[in-house]
């Protein structure tokens, strides 16, 4: 026997040797594992791009204050003055305010981080 | 088309992956077998393997094919299930198998029914070391060249052959010993 014949008898008896998942729920598993993982890496994605801009716009309105030098405390009383107008509708105006922005943000940033516009963004840097 | 359902992958698409685990899920699982020798373990590691694969996707730099870069990941995640850093390649006393031997072997083999053939190719290959039985499964069952198999276990391709060689003459040397009494019944 020269070694071409035994390489393809050994061939043949190892094809017998291939083993198979035999769970049937072996995908379905997996797959809801990678399912849960692409979900991690859409927020991650999302949340490394809103931290960017918040810190862009932040840096950007800081910046613009104080080129145009405008002082936040003239703001801040003109938003007390604004305040005022809610004392006939609700006796403690800033609790309202502060509940209603409060789960507009919520409600914001819960949209943001399940929206594919981070991981689109990253992908498209990378190229 | 393994290339473009990576795309479609990285894309955002993750269905796309069910691609690779129906073409690569019973070739992984047979290589983690024949490391860790266990049904249980080797389906856990082959289920981490896929989602570490997905997880470094971006990572794949296409330098070699798919299946290659993932089969390396099972063969890494299999010797940290077993704590090894290399794959155990202890010892069978290695004597010379003669071509009568393996013509013999080749006989009585073909006189086995299909499920007695898958039997004793199993226990045949249960009874050698990890590298001896991984070696022969990428080689002749999943017909890697040295080279792709030099990559997924990480030993050098000039002794691959060697190795080959006598994993091939160690596993006649367990095949003859165990199909012995089936010899003799025939005979």
């Amino acid at each position: 026997m020269d070694n071409i014949n035994v390489d393809n008898f050994t061939k043949e008896i190892i094809s017998g040797s291939k083993l198979e998942l035999t769970n049937p729920d072996f995908n379905k598993t997996l797959m809801g594992k990678i399912k849960a993982e692409n979900r991690k890496r859409i927020i991650y994605a999302n949340i490394k791009l809103y931290a960017l801009m918040f810190i862009s716009i932040d840096a950007a309105i800081i910046v613009l204050l104080n080129l145009t030098g405008i002082r936040v405390s003239d703001i801040a009383l003109k938003i007390s003055f604004l305040n005022r107008g809610f004392e006939n509708f609700y006796s403690n105006p800033e609790e309202l305010i502060s509940i209603y922005f409060t789960v507009l943000f919520a409600v914001i940033i819960i949209i943001m981080l399940f929206s594919r516009t981070g991981y689109s963004y990253f992908k498209t840097q990378e190229g | 088309m393994d290339n473009l359902y990576i795309q479609k992958v990285l894309n955002g698409d993750y269905t796309g992956f069910s691609y690779f685990v129906d073409k690569y899920k019973d070739m992984a699982y047979s290589i983690a077998f024949r490391i860790v020798n266990n049904s249980e373990d080797a389906e856990e590691i082959v289920q981490d393997s896929f989602v570490k694969s997905f997880k470094s996707l971006n990572k794949f730099r296409h330098d070699s094919k798919f299946s290659t870069w993932f089969y390396r990941i099972v063969v890494n995640n299999s010797l940290s299930k077993v704590k090894r850093r290399k794959i155990d390649s202890g010892n069978i006393d290695l004597e010379n198998v003669s071509n009568v031997v393996i013509e013999e072997i080749e006989s009585t083999y073909y006189q086995l029914t299909q499920a007695d053939q898958q039997k004793y190719i199993n226990i045949a290959l249960n009874h050698l070391n990890a590298e001896d039985s991984l070696l022969l499964t990428l080689y002749y069952l999943n017909e890697n060249s040295l080279d792709e198999i030099s990559e997924i276990t990480e030993i050098k391709n000039e002794n691959l052959k060697m190795k080959i060689h006598r994993a091939r003459q160690k596993m006649y040397i367990v095949l003859e010993k165990e199909l012995k009494s089936e010899i003799k019944n025939l005979l």
